[in-house]
């Protein structure tokens, strides 16, 4: 029997949509919160990966120190580990020795979160020092590596070739590379570091929105000056000889090796200086013409008295690098002082040319030529041949040295682009000795024309004065 | 009398209408507003994701260098130059970008990071843009192979202030 006071309500309904509403909110924003919680961990990937890495390779140190490194894990075979869980993913790891190395061992760490993989790489170096116990590995080189270098144990390995390479450029660039550094600490502003380094030129603000306090406060604020240590001399080292020493210090050695450097230093400005005096005094006669003689002779001098300094310089120069190369550590770093040296040679020979050069602008196209032509006397052309022919000699001294300097570091390491710069000085050195010959040559011709007209209008006008005088 | 107990009346139906329509506005509008806090937070991530892969970009260079020469230890600057693992010098430096400042109405700039390999010349190669958008950049050096990168980085989706204290991992070289 139905009972007749059961009402059909909407209770059920009711609770069935509201459940509904409830399970489709909570679901939605779950979904929401798991994309932004998925992004979150992405963005955190990289940086966990690393610490995985860096765990795993913690791991590899303490087992080094653990052991002795006589006995250590990878002694006599690769050491290897694979999908080591850690922090929610996974790493594998391989150690071996460095090839060809002491005390020297390649760590990779393959590490895979969230199904995206790393690679790591480490060399690290074993101090094997009682004394110091604290600090006995340092990372020789470490770099990011893909996931597909991870070597197989007893498979060639191009990563480690790579790591050697780089290694290699590492020790080449050493002595370039300290030099530059102390250049770059001595600059304040940005735009000065940058031109340091033949980087282009840092655009200005235009103005149109004003920067932050901030920005002006740290904008204005220069950089600490750095204190000028004055250099040991080489009596001082703590390894010297002792007086009067057999064999004096090498040029290339830790301490040693930066009087060199202030040789080079030496060659750039002198043979600059060289320039500039040349081109002021070449200037003044531009200027004033005659009458800036005086000044200009003057300059020249003082750019002689600097062109033969910096010629002496450089000679000085490579000696020392030879005997450094003899002396250097390692082929690498030998290759360093070659390149390093051979780049300013250049660079010195480059100044002296282009102040020979300067000398030249004088007879830019047919200037010289011109020149010539308008001297009319025997005598005028005559000391101007004179003047010339001495150019010439002197051209010619000039050329002959900068081809021995050049002669001097033919075997030395040098970059393509110095190479060409050599090539292309020596050539336009070449090509001015050529115009100036060409033009003593013209010189010469002329005053035989003016010396033979001369003469003939001599013979002409006592010819004139006999007949003169016979008539009367 | 015969009882009417089934069925529903008028004013039942109209206050049950009413309750739902009620419990709709407010559940609709609570979501509306979930949802764009929720966008909102979305794009900051987004942000962040997108900053965040820039300045691992950063950090991977920084960490493969051997040394910091500026800003030297305690020192903060905003650019900084180090070497590298070739012993190239590096320089990290922010540049006006003109463009993005016009969109975004203030003054950004990009971060821009050029090497030097000794040739003597500019190449364009050798630089990088690294982020278009920065506001601030500030590098204070803890040691001589770590450093404090601090910066905030702007977009039209708001501003997210990257820190992090990268070490220079290739002392081997220079100890």
């Amino acid at each position: 029997m139905r009972p007749s006071n059961i009402r059909r309500g909407m209770a059920l309904p009711f609770t069935i949509v509201a459940m509904v509403v409830v399970i489709g909110f909570i679901m939605t924003m779950s979904r929401m919160n798991q994309g932004v919680k998925t992004q979150i961990f992405h963005t955190n990937n990289h940086q966990l990966s690393f610490l995985m890495a860096y765990s795993a390779l913690s791991r590899v140190c303490a087992k080094i120190h653990s052991f002795s490194w006589a006995s250590r894990p990878f002694a006599t075979a690769p050491y290897a580990e694979n999908k080591v869980a850690l922090q929610g993913g996974y790493y594998d790891l391989l150690v071996e020795n460095s090839k060809n190395r002491e005390f020297q061992a390649d760590v990779y760490v393959r590490t895979n979160l969230a199904g995206i993989a790393r690679m790591y790489f480490w060399r690290i170096r074993f101090n094997d020092d009682l004394l110091d116990v604290s600090n006995q590995i340092f990372v020789e080189a470490f770099l990011n590596g893909d996931p597909k270098d991870f070597p197989v144990a007893g498979k060639a390995n191009p990563f480690a070739k790579k790591v050697e390479d780089l290694l290699a450029q590492r020790a080449a660039n050493q002595k370039k590379s300290d030099l530059l550094a102390r250049e770059v600490l001595k600059l304040k502003k940005p735009n000065d570091i940058i031109k340091e380094l033949n980087g282009r030129p840092i655009e200005a603000p235009d103005g149109s929105f004003p920067p932050t306090p901030e920005d002006m406060a740290l904008a204005a604020k220069l950089p600490v000056s750095m204190p000028e240590m004055p250099l040991l001399p080489g009596s001082e080292k703590p390894d010297a000889a002792g007086p009067n020493p057999a064999k004096p210090p090498s040029a290339y050695d830790t301490m040693a090796g930066l009087d060199m450097d202030s040789k080079m230093k030496k060659v750039v400005s002198t043979s600059e200086s060289a320039f500039k005096y040349t081109d002021e005094g070449w200037k003044k006669m531009e200027e004033k013409g005659a009458a800036g003689f005086d000044e200009a002779y003057e300059l020249h001098k003082v750019a002689a008295a600097e062109r033969e300094k910096a010629y002496d310089e450089m000679s000085g120069l490579i000696k020392d690098a030879k005997s450094g190369i003899t002396d250097a550590p390692s082929s690498g770093a030998a290759a360093a002082i070659e390149e390093m040296v051979s780049q300013t040679i250049v660079a010195g020979v480059q100044n002296l040319g282009k102040a020979m050069s300067r000398g030249m602008d004088q007879f830019k196209d047919s200037a010289g030529q011109d020149y010539l032509g308008s001297i009319n006397t025997a005598e005028g052309v005559a000391q101007l041949t004179s003047d010339w022919e001495n150019a010439l000699n002197f051209m010619t001294a000039e050329v002959q040295r900068m081809t021995s300097l050049a002669n001097q570091i033919s075997s030395f390491k040098k970059d393509g682009k110095v190479e060409a710069a050599l090539q292309e000085t020596l050539q336009q050195a070449q090509d001015e000795l050529a115009k100036m010959t060409m033009l003593v040559e013209l010189a010469k011709k002329r005053l035989e024309e003016l010396i033979k007209k001369e003469e003939e209008e001599a013979d002409q006008q006592q010819q004139e004065q006999e007949d003169a005088g016979g008539g009367a | 009398m015969r009882k009417l107990s089934s069925g529903t009346t008028l004013v039942e139906v109209l206050v049950v209408i009413g309750l739902i329509g009620l419990i709709g506005v407010a559940g609709m509008r609570f979501f509306t507003s979930v949802n764009t806090s929720q966008k909102a937070f979305s794009q900051q991530a987004i942000l962040q994701m997108e900053s965040r892969k820039a300045f691992d970009q950063i950090i991977d260079q920084i960490r493969e260098g051997t040394d910091v020469i500026r800003p030297v230890t305690g020192e903060t600057l905003h650019y900084m130059t180090f070497r590298d693992l070739i012993n190239q010098v590096n320089m990290l430096y922010l540049e006006p970008n003109k463009e993005e400042s016009n969109r975004l109405k203030q003054r950004v700039y990009r971060l821009i990071s050029y090497c030097n390999d000794f040739s003597g010349i500019y190449k364009k190669e050798n630089e990088k843009i690294l982020h278009n958008s920065i506001k601030q950049l500030r590098f204070t050096s803890l040691s001589p192979s770590s450093v404090q990168v601090n910066a905030t980085v702007v977009s039209d989706k708001g501003e997210y202030q990257f820190l992090a204290h990268v070490g220079l991992l290739n002392v081997g070289g220079i100890e």
